[in-house]
């Protein structure tokens, strides 16, 4: 066992004596780093890496966007796929060194973003389809074995961020290519995407997760909420849905998750009383229940969010 | 196997949902193609106009195409700039094949008078107007997006995929139109000529 491995075990140890949480620990560290002025620095520092890094890869991308038009095919698919594969490949290069491995996530993200798009122009510059779904398959299928693949060799939780996503975005085109109704495809890939999340919270590559948590919470609402609104008695079933996601964000001690159910909850409530009681008398009443609704659900999430604040670094 | 399908139920099931719904739209799918493919040619029409003016006006009388023409009463600023025009379409389901033919103006246009005009490709045909082909095929819009949030995000443009011949859920998308916006008018069917009967 290693140095870095024995320290580790003494900090789960000391960590589990006294309670802390994950959440716990990162707050200490960020409050007591940033309170020294080395620490300061170090965020200035950064701060200021990111932006020159930003502005270094915005001018690049005006720059090719100006001669865009002047660049042939090839040139064009050089240029987008061709970064994205040496960042890929730097990224690599980079975990194999301990200093440059805070540089790796990075480079990650550019190949993340140049790779699909370095794809879709050579589909666009070298072949005459007409269908977007197919070409998104033809992208992200590729994408997401390759970053499936090194995910399995590296460990690295953007990899499998990126696998995740390029796989959502490969079923997506799937369904679409299958004229599956877009509502329903939100739903199923809401629901598929809260189920993985979950999975994945369990992990240590959970960093993402209440990213992922939000996101699919909102998909699988907005899909349910398409395919039975305004379709009576049916429409009922919305507020058992929200029920349900507030329930299962518990269980999954998210906040994330709690929010967004919470937004849900309030949304499908509001489209209740627009829905039957805009154009009764008793709207102006319809009004304040719902205000008093809210009030009590917020109050209700802040209680549940402090408890899985106090149980969980979900 | 079982004790990992066990231990990873709910990421088993997460990945499950979306293959199984593909399966399940797959099979359904599958089962279309039991339908006959169409065989009769469709002729449409396509109007890039930018406001409700009609130039050509589009008849199937005794199963031939009458078209006629009509100058517009004083310059029209939008069409002009837009560069606007009428094309009409034969889309060959058995070739997978769509002709275009633009319609020109014709020279012996009068300011406000109705005109003949013939066009070459067309006059031959004899054209049945039902709305539904011999095959019991339609012609009809093909609602599918021709974009999703990725192919926009990475600039991938298709939208030349507008129409359908469709038949009990079976849909033959027409391909490679060189526009697809404007009013579109649907004339009839090919039964004589080409691969008419």
């Amino acid at each position: 066992m290693s140095d870095k491995e024995k320290a580790l075990g003494k900090i789960v140890d000391l960590a589990e004596k006294n309670s802390l949480t994950i959440d716990d620990i990162a707050a200490y560290f960020v409050r007591h780093a940033a309170g020294t002025p080395q620490g300061a620095n170090s965020i200035v520092m950064k701060l200021l890496t990111y932006v020159g890094g930003l502005f270094i890869f915005a001018g690049i991308s005006a720059f090719v966007a100006l001669i865009w038009d002047d660049l042939n095919s090839a040139a064009r698919v050089i240029i987008t796929l061709g970064p994205g594969l040496i960042a890929l490949i730097m990224g690599l290069a980079a975990l194999k060194d301990e200093r440059y491995i805070k540089a790796a996530t990075p480079l990650f993200l550019i190949a993340a973003f140049l790779e699909p798009a370095g794809l879709f122009v050579f589909l666009s510059e070298y072949f005459d389809g007409d269908d977007a779904a197919l070409a998104t398959m033809v992208v992200f299928a590729p994408l997401a074995a390759q970053m499936g693949l090194l995910f399995y060799a590296k460990k690295q939780t953007s990899m499998l961020f990126f696998t995740v996503i390029y796989a959502f975005a490969f079923l997506g085109a799937a369904m679409e290519k299958l004229d599956v109704d877009g509502d329903l495809v939100a739903t199923v890939l809401g629901l598929s995407g809260l189920l993985i999340s979950h999975a994945i919270n369990k992990t240590p590559h959970r960093a993402f997760v209440p990213f992922t948590y939000f996101i699919a919470a909102f998909c699988m609402a907005g899909g349910a909420f398409a395919l039975l609104e305004s379709a009576f008695p049916f429409d009922f079933l919305l507020i058992g849905v929200a029920a349900a996601m507030i329930y299962a964000s518990v269980i999954a001690q998210s906040r994330s998750f709690l929010v967004a159910s919470v937004i849900v909850m309030l949304g499908y409530l509001g489209y209740y009383t627009g829905e039957y009681f805009a154009d009764v008398t008793g709207w102006p009443i319809a009004l304040i229940v719902m205000g008093m609704v809210m009030l009590g659900i917020s109050s209700y999430a802040v209680k549940l969010g402090q408890k899985i604040g106090n149980t969980s670094a979900g | 196997m079982k004790p990992f399908l066990k231990e990873n139920f709910v990421l088993v099931l997460g990945i499950s949902l979306p293959v199984i719904l593909i399966i399940v739209f797959m099979l359904a799918q599958s089962m279309t193609k039991l339908v006959d493919p169409p065989q009769y040619s469709a002729v449409f029409v396509l109007e890039n106009n930018h406001n409700n003016d009609m130039f050509y006006k589009f008849k199937v009388k005794n199963n031939k195409l009458v078209v006629t023409y009509k100058k517009p009463d004083k310059e029209d600023k939008y069409n002009a700039n837009y560069n606007y025009r009428t094309s009409l379409y034969i889309f060959d389901p058995v070739k997978d094949d769509v002709e275009e033919i633009t319609l020109e103006t014709p020279e012996n246009a009068k300011d406000g008078k109705w005109v003949n005009v013939t066009v070459p490709n067309v006059k031959d045909l004899q054209i049945n107007p039902a709305k539904e082909s011999p095959d019991g095929y339609i012609f009809e819009e093909h609602h599918r997006r021709n974009s999703n949030i990725f192919s926009d995000i990475f600039g991938y443009y298709s939208g030349k995929n507008r129409y359908a011949l469709t038949k009990q859920g079976r849909h033959v998308p027409i391909k490679n139109m060189s526009y697809t916006y404007g009013r579109d008018t649907f004339i009839g069917w090919v039964v004589k000529g080409e691969n008419g009967q």
